[in-house]
C-alpha cells in the first residue's frame, strides 16, 4: 500500500489524535527529522509547511478557512497599525487640549476596525457552528405559533480547530488595538502562529506576545527538548488510552441508555465521564506540549492539576486554563473597565459597600464570560446551562464569601486546617461531575432526566454482570483505571507540593530513569485500550 | 561533537533497549505460540471459544447487520447444521480476521459467511499500522491477554442466559417510513485496507479448507444499487460466491412493516426466521452437512434450540 | 503602602499581603475579588486602572501593585 493511500488525505480524521499511529510514527519522525536537517533560515518555513500538511490531512479543503482568517486579521492589524500611526503623528503636531480630542477620535477608528475584524471572525463561526442550532430554535418557535413554513437547517462542515485559531487569531488582533503587540508585518510568523500544528486541534490557545517570536526564531533540536517532550509525551499516552479510551464504551452505554440505569449507575457514569474527560483533554494537551517542546517551543499550561481546587472559581484557573485566561482578558475585565461599567461600579459601591458593589457589574461580565463559554463547548442548551451552571456557582461563592468567614469564625475553624482543605476539594470535585453530566449529556432535556433518576433512584441494583459485559468494563478494567489514576494522582501531589517531576528525575541516575520510561512505555503497550475489540476514540475536545 | 555524539549514542541505546524489550516480550508472554486465546475475543462472542473442537461447520463473521440476522440455533434445527455468529457491532473486517484466526485453531468449518455490511466500513490507517506492527511483534496484538491472569477475562457465564450461539432476539417492531433511501450516490471503490484483510480472510479461509461466501441480509438503508455492484466485482475477482437476499423477495420475503426493529436498518427476530429459513437451504445446497440432530456429542444444541423456543414464546422482547 | 495593605486586608482577609509574591498565579486573588480591589484602588489614589493592566505582573504582590499605581499616577 502506498504511503499516500496510507494516509488518506482529507479523510484521516483519525489524525486528530496524537495517540494514533499515523501521526507518532508517521508524520511526526519526518517532521522532526526535517526540521533537524534543515538550516536554520528554513525551519520556519517548514514548520509552517507541516502545520498546513497537518491540516490537510485531518480536515482537507476546509483548510481555506484558516487560511482566509490568517490573511484577513493579517489585513486587519496592518490597517489597524497604520490608523495607530497616523493618529500618532497628528497627536504629535497639536496642542495638549486638541491633542485629547484627536486621540478620542482615532481611538474611534480604530475599534471601529477591530469590531469589524471580529464581527467577522466570529460571524464565521457562528455560521459554520451555530446556524444549524439556530435554524432549529427557530423551527421549534415556528410550529409553537403554528406558522406553516420552517427554515432549512443548515448543514456546514466545521474545519478543525476552528474554535481555537478563531480565539487566537481574535487575541492578536485585540493586543494590537491595546498597544500589548506590534502589528505584524510578516504574514508567515502570523501564519505560523496560527497554524502550529501541535496547537491546532484543541489549544492550548496561545498569545501572540508569548509565542509568535519563540516560534518564528526556530531553535535547533536539542537531547534535552527531545527526550523532556518524548517523556511529557508519554505521561500523556498513558492517561488517555490507558484510562480515557477504556472508559468510553461504559460512558457512552449510560449516556444514551440512561432510562434502563439506576441512579447509582449514572452517578457513577458521571464520574466515570469526568476522569474520562481530564484524562483525554489533559492528556491530548500533554501531547501537545510535549511535541512543541520538542521544537523547542514553549507552549502555556492548560492544566493545573484541577482536582485541587478548593473553590469552583479556582477549578477554572486550573482547567483548560488558556481559554479562561482569554475569557478574562479578552471579555471580562474589558467589559468591566468599560465606562459604562464603571459608573455603575462607583454607584452601586456608594449603595451597597465595597464589597458588594463592584460585583453588580462583575456579574453582569462574569455573565457575558459564562455564556460565552457554554455556547464555545457547543451548540445545544445544555452548553448554555453549563455555562449558566458555573456562573451561578462562581457568583454565589463570592456572594456568600464574606458570610462564609463569619461562620467559620464562629465556629473556630480554621479555614487553612487540612480537613477543611480536603472538604473544599471534595465538594468541589461533586459539583464539577454534575456540571459535566450536562455537559455530556445528549441534550439538555436528556440532563436533567438522568439528573433527576440520579438524584430519586439512588441504587445499584441494574449494575450486574450482563450491565458490565455490555458496557465493556470487566473488573479488570476497573483496577488498571485505579492503578492509573493514583499513578497520576500521585505525580500531581509531587507537582503540586514540590514543581516540576522531570526536573526532578532529571538529577536522578541513568539507570532509574531508563528503568521508569521503559516500565512507562510498557505499560501504555500492556494496559493501552487499542487494537482488536477497541474503537478508536478521537479526542473530545476536537469536536469543539 | 563528542557531546553529540554521546547523545546521539544514547537515543540508539534507548531504542535499542526498547525494541529488544519489545521482542523478549512478543516471545515469551504474548506470543503467538501460546496460541490465541478466548481473552482476546469481544465478550459478547467469546462463547464460540468453548465450542469442542472441530464442531462448528459454519461461522459468521460481520457487523450488527449478521447478528441480527442468522440464528444458529434455527439452522440447527432446521437442518442439523452447527453455526456461530461471531458478529459485532461496528466490526471492521481487520476485526473479522482476527476472530477467524483465532478460532481456525480450534474450528475447521466448512463455510465462513461474511455479511458484506463491514466492507464498506473503512478501517482506518491506524489500525493497519497497528496490525503490521503486530505482526512484527506479537505484544501489540495480544497485549489484552493480561486480563487472562484470573482465568475468564474476569466475567463469570451466566448459567441462565440462553446460549444463543451470537445471535442477538429482538421482537421489537419498528416499521419503515416509507421514504427510506439506500445509501447511494456513493462512488470510487472499496477502500485499499478494507480490499487488503478481505484477502487475507479469503488465504486464511483457504488455509483451512472453509469455503468464503459473501452475503447481502436483507436492509433498507445498508444495500443499495452501488453497493451491489462493487460487491459483484468483488466476489469475481476473489473466486467467491456472493448472495444478495435483497434480491431474492420471493425466497426471502421481508415485510419492512413487521421485520424490522429499527425502520429499516436491521431486522427483528421475525425477518431473522426467513434470512434464516432461506439460510440453511442455500448453504445445504452448496455443501452437504452432517446432520447432527439425534447425535448425543451434540446434544447441549438440542437443549439450548429448546430454551431458545421458550424464550421466543415468553413474549420478551429482547433477551 | 499601608493604604493598599489595608484595602486588600479589608477586601479579603486571611492572606499575608507584606510578602506574598504570588497572589494572582496561587489562587488567592480571584477575578471578581480584583473588579473590587481595583473599584477602591480607583478610588483612593486617584488613577484610571484599563483592562490592559489587569496582568499577573502587577498583581502578584503588593509592590508590584504600588509600582503600577505610582506609574498611572504620573501619566
Amino acid at each position: 500500500m502506498s504511503l499516500a493511500s496510507l494516509l488518506g488525505a482529507g479523510k484521516g480524521v483519525a489524525m486528530t489524535s496524537f495517540f494514533s499511529p499515523e501521526f507518532f510514527l508517521l508524520f511526526l519522525p519526518p517532521a522532526v527529522l526535517g526540521y533537524a536537517l534543515i538550516p536554520q533560515k528554513g525551519k520556519k518555513y517548514w514548520l509552517l509547511f507541516a502545520g498546513y500538511l497537518f491540516y490537510w490531512f485531518v480536515s482537507g479543503a476546509l483548510i481555506l478557512y484558516l487560511l482566509l482568517s490568517t490573511v484577513l486579521i493579517h489585513w486587519f492589524g496592518i490597517w489597524l497599525d497604520r490608523v495607530q500611526n497616523e493618529g500618532k503623528a497628528a497627536a504629535a503636531e497639536l496642542e495638549k487640549e486638541e491633542r485629547k480630542a484627536l486621540k478620542k477620535k482615532y481611538r474611534k477608528k480604530q475599534l471601529a476596525i477591530v469590531w469589524l475584524a471580529v464581527i467577522l471572525h466570529i460571524g464565521i463561526l457562528l455560521v459554520v457552528k451555530y446556524s444549524g442550532f439556530f435554524a432549529v430554535n427557530v423551527n421549534r418557535l415556528l410550529s409553537a405559533v403554528n406558522a406553516p413554513f420552517s427554515v432549512r437547517i443548515p448543514k456546514y462542515l466545521m474545519p478543525i480547530g476552528i474554535s481555537f485559531f478563531s480565539l487566537q487569531a481574535l487575541s492578536y488582533i485585540l493586543d494590537v488595538y491595546h498597544g500589548v503587540v506590534k502589528a505584524d508585518g510578516n504574514i508567515g510568523r502570523l501564519a505560523l502562529f496560527l497554524s502550529f500544528f501541535p496547537a491546532i486541534v484543541e489549544g492550548p490557545i496561545c498569545r501572540y506576545g508569548q509565542t509568535a517570536e519563540r516560534l518564528w526564531d526556530c531553535r535547533q533540536i536539542t537531547y534535552r527538548n527531545l527526550t523532556r517532550g518524548s517523556q511529557r509525551f508519554l505521561f500523556g499516552m498513558m492517561k488517555k488510552l490507558v484510562v480515557a479510551d477504556r472508559l468510553n464504551s461504559f460512558v457512552v452505554l449510560v449516556f444514551n441508555d440512561y432510562g434502563n440505569c439506576d441512579g447509582g449507575i449514572i452517578a457513577l457514569g458521571a464520574i466515570l465521564y469526568t476522569v474520562q474527560l481530564y484524562m483525554d483533554f489533559s492528556g491530548s494537551i500533554d501531547a501537545v506540549i510535549g511535541v512543541a517542546e520538542i521544537f523547542g517551543v514553549p507552549i502555556p499550561e492548560n492544566f493545573e492539576r484541577p482536582f485541587f481546587s478548593r473553590t469552583i472559581s479556582e477549578f477554572w484557573k486550573r482547567w483548560h486554563v488558556t481559554l479562561g485566561a482569554w475569557f478574562r482578558d479578552y471579555l471580562f475585565y474589558p467589559v468591566t473597565a468599560s465606562d459604562k461599567m464603571k459608573k455603575l461600579t462607583s454607584s452601586a459601591r456608594k449603595k451597597l459597600g465595597n464589597h458588594y458593589g463592584p460585583l453588580l457589574a462583575g456579574s453582569i461580565a462574569l455573565f457575558c464570560v459564562w455564556l460565552s463559554n457554554g455556547l464555545w463547548h457547543g451548540s445545544d442548551w445544555n452548553f448554555i446551562f453549563f455555562g449558566m451552571y458555573h456562573f451561578v456557582l462562581i457568583l454565589t461563592g463570592s456572594l456568600i464569601a464574606p458570610l462564609v468567614r463569619k461562620v467559620n469564625a464562629k465556629l473556630h475553624i480554621d479555614p487553612e486546617r487540612f480537613a477543611y482543605r480536603l472538604f473544599q476539594m471534595i465538594r468541589t470535585a461533586i459539583l464539577v461531575v454534575i456540571g459535566e453530566l450536562f455537559f455530556r449529556a445528549e441534550g439538555l432535556r436528556n440532563g436533567f432526566k438522568m439528573f433527576g433518576r440520579m438524584v430519586t433512584r439512588f441504587s445499584f441494583s441494574s449494575f450486574n454482570r450482563e450491565f458490565l459485559e455490555k458496557s465493556g468494563l470487566d473488573p479488570y478494567d476497573l483496577v488498571i483505571v485505579g492503578i492509573t489514576v493514583a499513578v497520576v494522582f500521585a505525580v500531581s501531589l509531587f507537582q503540586e507540593k514540590r514543581g516540576s517531576l522531570r526536573d526532578a528525575l532529571e538529577k536522578k541516575p541513568i539507570a532509574l530513569r531508563w528503568a521508569i520510561w521503559y516500565a512507562a512505555i510498557l505499560f501504555v503497550v500492556i494496559f493501552g485500550a487499542y487494537g482488536y475489540g477497541y474503537a478508536q476514540i478521537d479526542p473530545i475536545y476536537a469536536q469543539f | 561533537m563528542k557531546a553529540t555524539m554521546k547523545k546521539t549514542a544514547l537515543c540508539l541505546g534507548f531504542a535499542a533497549g526498547l525494541i529488544a524489550l519489545f521482542l523478549l516480550l512478543s516471545l515469551l508472554v504474548f506470543s503467538e505460540e501460546g496460541g490465541r486465546s478466548k481473552g482476546a475475543l469481544d465478550p459478547s462472542i467469546a462463547g464460540v471459544y468453548d465450542e469442542p473442537e472441530g464442531t462448528v461447520d459454519v461461522l459468521m463473521v460481520g457487523d450488527s447487520e449478521t447478528y441480527s440476522s442468522m440464528i444458529p440455533l434455527q439452522l440447527f434445527e432446521e437442518h442439523g447444521i452447527t453455526s456461530y455468529c461471531c458478529a459485532t457491532s461496528g466490526q471492521l473486517l481487520s476485526d473479522s480476521a482476527e476472530i477467524l484466526n483465532i478460532l481456525f485453531e480450534k474450528q475447521s468449518p466448512k463455510i465462513v459467511i461474511l455479511e458484506t455490511d463491514t466492507i464498506f466500513r473503512k478501517v482506518s490507517t491506524s489500525n493497519v499500522m497497528l496490525r503490521e506492527l503486530g505482526g512484527i511483534f506479537a505484544v501489540f496484538t495480544n497485549h489484552d491477554r493480561w486480563k487472562e491472569i484470573g482465568g475468564n477475562g474476569g466475567i463469570d457465564d451466566d448459567e441462565n442466559a440462553v446460549d444463543t450461539k451470537g445471535y442477538r432476539f429482538s421482537k421489537t417492531v419498528a416499521a419503515v417510513y416509507g421514504d427510506e433511501k439506500p445509501k447511494n450516490g456513493e462512488s470510487g471503490r472499496i477502500a485499499r485496507p478494507n480490499r487488503y484483510y478481505l484477502e487475507e480472510i479469503k488465504a486464511l479461509c483457504d488455509e483451512s479448507g472453509a469455503t468464503l461466501i459473501l452475503v447481502t441480509t436483507p436492509s433498507v438503508l445498508n444495500r443499495s444499487e452501488w453497493r451491489h455492484d462493487r460487491l459483484q466485482e468483488l466476489a469475481d475477482d476473489l473466486g467467491v460466491a456472493y448472495l444478495d437476499m435483497n434480491d431474492l423477495p420471493d425466497e426471502v420475503p421481508i415485510d419492512w412493516k413487521t421485520d424490522t426493529r429499527d425502520h429499516g436498518d436491521h431486522l427483528n427476530y421475525s425477518g431473522a426466521k426467513k434470512v434464516t429459513a432461506y439460510l440453511g437451504k442455500y448453504l445445504s445446497g452448496v455443501e452437504s452437512f452432517t446432520d447432527h440432530r439425534g447425535d448425543e456429542a451434540f446434544a447441549a444444541w438440542q437443549t439450548e434450540v429448546e430454551a431458545f423456543r421458550a424464550l421466543v414464546k415468553s413474549g420478551a422482547p429482547t433477551e | 503602602m499601608e493604604k493598599l495593605l489595608a484595602i486588600l486586608e479589608d477586601l479579603n482577609p486571611g492572606v499575608d499581603y507584606e510578602n506574598c509574591e504570588d497572589l494572582i498565579d496561587g489562587h488567592h486573588l480571584d477575578s471578581l475579588l480584583i473588579i473590587s480591589l481595583i473599584a477602591e484602588l480607583e478610588d483612593a489614589f486617584d488613577v484610571t486602572i484599563p483592562a490592559v493592566e489587569i496582568v499577573p505582573d502587577n498583581f502578584n504582590s503588593a509592590k508590584r501593585m504600588m509600582a503600577m499605581i505610582e506609574r498611572l499616577q504620573e501619566d
